[in-house]
């Protein structure tokens, strides 16, 4: 029995011990993370061009990062997917490069395996999501039809996109699938300011862009809010309502793809490679920044809504998950060839 | 009406305020310094200092940014005249008859001209503004991609007359830089066209490495290869010479006041719709004043015309297009698009709107604008005029090509941070040294460069949601008409002058007995 007592209490020590030295180990990490960074200079790696909402988003926050981290932060603009290739193939392996560009597009081209992607989603370390915004379906104030079920029943809609197979487009075909509509998708739009218009022209019927967008769209006169996707309603848009409180039933046949393009925001990335302890103190310093109350009130000013940002390690799995679904980029390829005036 | 007049005189009064006034000012200092390096440009300066923006007094900081904006181009075109160098698409045409006026030894008349073409254009914009305010926004409804699409083909059809001798020489260097335009991702389709699996070209050609090649680079390949320096030693007046080429310049703009006037409200009407980049309608703008002028074959040699009518149209559009971004939150351009983030962050949504909660501030920003243009010029006569920077003109060949062709290097790498955009300079220079030699016009090359995407894109985006007739639309049949009024103005009036003379003879052969 003493033997007995004594086995455990050994072995109770050793716990302890191991417990202690885990801790610690993981205490001097992030220390040691932590101390990494004081006084260096971060290279934020913007995948688009400047003034435009990613860029003005990320030299929002950068001065707030550059507090909380102890570092000098320069932004710098590339353009979209050679942003994230430059990214994945030349950013620093220390945690000193970060990326910023959403990640629907950056999952999109890779899935899509659109022309000059070099990156593979799954292997970048995703930090935080700073701009979670829900989706919203918009109808020009030129259209006659100003109800979902008026707009089932028109001929020949004709809904706007940026790039082919963009996230705009993309998006536009899987709820033309989702609705039931009779739409054709043309792409082209040289930014979504130029869509806004064409929309407010009456030169196309629709566009499905994020909830700021469509808020200021809507009080300019430019469009008119028909419905959120997703389960929840916007935060910006509060009284427009969502594609289940419409009654509408997503089938399983596209239930992947509308999963798809109602979720993701704007997300901050590393390169792969970057230690393991300096990911989690940088997912940790974007969550710290969740408190400063100054940062919230520049992103309201900025986006007209404050949204917590998500955890990296949600946006993480996220991703993977999409990226596991080898059946998806087939489908959203499919929905795209199906409406759109390109083939 | 009141309200709006009394919105007007308060946004002038604003900058009573030294405070207010000290940051326009230093927006100014800015945009000088940024200007002349190739580009680097305001942009880069604005999007440096946007984060700073956040806290700071709403006019004073807004002020600041719109000053940069303003004057980065008019030290981009200082370069440009002097130098042979721009860091624009808007200061490449400035470019084409500055610097030949430079290499005559008139440097100053072709800065005298700038400045004050880009100072009055900048007034009237503000004076435009006051009237445009209540139209804007159905102004800018009327034209669709049925128009831009119009709009973009009165630009290329100057493609032949940019040339200086031969017509052919003209549309074969304007195809090619249609067809160098198309490299890259088509937009519509996701298709890459001539990328060659090039990470760098599937973006496209950007148009800085390709200008700065063609004209900068190749002018200096030309002075390493025949040992010239920019203007034979002596040539160049300093001191009270230069000062009295400048005022001439001035007086220059002032005997040509109706192509200034109709530069300006050109480039009025062209900025206040988006999607119409600056590169676009200064290239309109020289079309024009060339198919109008009585001695369009001077174009290209040193033509004052060519200076006034770019540069006038230039700053009208950038008045309007802070109108556009202003009241209806649309911007058209990078700049306007930072400009938009720095009003987000002070709390002020741009949009219609503004015109009931903020329309003193659009006016104070338009003031800001004009201002900026006035305080540019003053110092820009300061500097060039008695700190001499002409003598950079005479430096010897050794010296000046090295250094420029360092910049240049920089400038290109600047733009997308790759090193490729140096090789894509390298390769324009050669080409831009071949066309000069071989008298193929660099300028119609840039034209078809420039235009060629939009043409492609508008026309596509028109004839999908317009459908085949889209040229039937009211606004796109005046735009035609406009363009065919342009081609037969000449015959027209040659053909007029002819019978005056004619019916003048037979007078004179009637009155003889």
């Amino acid at each position: 029995m003493d033997r007995m007592i004594k086995h455990m209490a050994v072995i109770g020590v050793l716990v302890v011990l191991s417990g202690l030295i885990m801790g610690g180990r993981a205490a001097l990490g992030a220390d040691a993370s932590e101390e990494f960074f004081r006084g260096k200079t971060v290279d934020w790696i913007v995948a688009l061009e400047a003034g435009s909402t990613t860029d003005l988003i990320a030299r929002t926050i950068a001065p707030f990062l550059a507090k909380e981290l102890n570092v000098k932060i320069k932004i710098e603009n590339r353009k979209t997917d050679e942003g994230i290739n430059y990214l994945y193939n030349q950013g620093t392996k220390d945690g000193l490069t970060l990326g910023i560009k959403d990640s629907d597009s950056i999952i999109g081209n890779d899935i899509a395996k659109a022309p000059g992607v070099q990156y593979e989603t799954e292997k970048l370390n995703f930090i935080a999501d700073v701009y979670p915004s829900t989706k919203i379906f918009l109808i020009s104030p030129k259209l006659p039809y100003k109800t979902l079920d008026a707009l089932k029943k028109a001929k020949g809609l004709r809904a706007g996109g940026t790039s082919a197979k963009g996230s705009l487009a993309v998006t536009c075909a899987v709820m033309i699938e989702v609705l039931g509509l009779d739409a054709k998708i043309i792409t082209g739009f040289k930014g979504s300011k130029e869509l806004t218009l064409a929309t407010a022209r009456g030169e196309v019927d629709f566009m499905i862009p994020r909830d700021t967008t469509a808020m200021r769209n809507e009080k300019d006169g430019y469009a008119v809010s028909l419905l959120a996707l997703g389960n929840k309603r916007s935060a910006v848009l509060p009284n427009v309502p969502t594609v289940p409180e419409l009654g509408i039933k997503v089938s399983k046949e596209v239930a992947t793809a509308y999963k798809f393009v109602t979720s993701g925001g704007l997300t901050v990335v590393l390169p792969p490679g970057v230690p393991e302890a300096r990911v989690e103190h940088l997912r940790k310093v974007f969550q710290r920044l969740n408190n400063n109350l100054e940062l919230q009130k520049a992103m309201a000013k900025m986006t007209g809504v404050w949204l917590p940002f998500v955890p990296g390690q949600d946006v993480q799995q996220e991703m993977a998950a999409i990226k596991a679904d080898k059946a998806l980029a087939t489908k959203l390829d499919a929905l795209f060839k199906k409406y759109s005036v390109v083939r | 009406m009141l309200e709006s007049l009394e919105a007007f005189v308060q946004g002038f009064l604003n900058y009573a305020d030294l405070f207010r006034f000290g940051f326009l000012m230093l927006g100014v200092l800015v945009g000088i310094f940024i200007g002349v390096v190739p580009a680097l440009g305001g942009i880069v300066a604005m999007s440096l200092l946007l984060p700073l923006v956040f806290g700071m007094d709403k006019i004073a900081a807004l002020s600041m940014l719109v000053a940069i904006h303003a004057i980065s181009g008019t030290g981009d075109n200082i370069t440009s005249i002097l130098m042979g160098l721009p860091g624009s698409g808007p200061a490449a045409i400035t470019l084409l008859d500055g610097f030949p006026m430079t290499r005559k030894g008139e440097p100053g008349k072709a800065l005298g001209a700038m400045m004050c073409a880009d100072t009055m254009g900048a007034l009237l914009g503000v004076g435009l503004a006051f009237v445009m305010i209540p139209i804007v926004r159905p102004l800018v409804m009327s034209f669709g991609n049925s128009e831009l699409f119009f709009l973009i083909l009165m630009g290329l059809s100057f493609l032949a007359i940019l040339s200086k001798e031969s017509p052919v020489k003209g549309l074969m260097a304007g195809f090619t830089g249609i067809i160098l335009s198309l490299v890259g991702l088509q937009h519509s389709t996701g298709v890459d066209r001539f990328a060659f699996g090039k990470d760098f070209l599937l973006g496209g050609l950007d148009i800085v490495p390709v200008i700065l090649g063609l004209f900068a680079g190749a002018e200096m390949f030309q002075m390493a290869v025949f040992k010239e320096t920019i203007v034979p030693g002596g040539v160049v007046k300093a001191g009270k010479e230069l000062r009295r080429q400048f005022f001439a310049g001035v007086k220059e703009v002032f005997q040509h006041k109706w192509l200034w006037f109709r530069s300006c409200v050109l480039g009025y009407v062209m900025g206040l719709i988006p999607g119409i980049g600056s590169e676009v309608a200064v290239w309109v703008s020289y079309g024009q004043a060339k198919q109008t002028s009585k001695h369009p074959e001077l174009f290209g040699t040193g033509c004052i015309e060519g200076i006034i009518a770019p540069e006038s149209t230039n700053n009208a559009k950038e008045g309007a297009s802070l109108l556009t971004t202003l009241c209806l939150g649309l911007p058209s351009g990078v700049a306007m698009a930072i400009l938009l983030g720095a009003l987000l962050l002070q709390g002020v949504i741009p949009g219609p709107s503004i015109l009931t909660t903020d329309l003193e501030l659009t006016f104070t920003l338009i003031w800001g604008l004009a201002l900026a243009n006035i305080i540019g010029a003053v110092l820009c006569f300061y500097i060039i005029g008695y700190l001499n920077l002409t003598w950079l003109t005479t430096l010897p060949p050794r010296v000046l090509v090295p250094t420029i062709l360092s910049v240049v290097y920089l400038g290109s790498y600047t733009t997308d941070n790759q090193i490729a955009a140096i090789g894509v300079t390298i390769v324009f220079s050669i080409i831009g040294l071949v066309m000069k030699r071989g008298g193929y016009s660099r300028a119609a090359m840039v034209l078809g460069f420039i235009l060629g995407r939009f043409f492609e894109g508008y026309f596509f985006l028109a004839l999908q949601t317009m459908g085949p007739l889209f040229f039937l639309r009211p606004a796109s049949l005046g735009i035609i008409v406009i363009i065919i009024s342009l081609y037969i103005y000449r015959p027209i009036q040659s053909f007029m002058q002819r019978r005056r003379g004619r019916s003048a003879l037979e007078e004179i052969a009637g009155e003889e007995p």
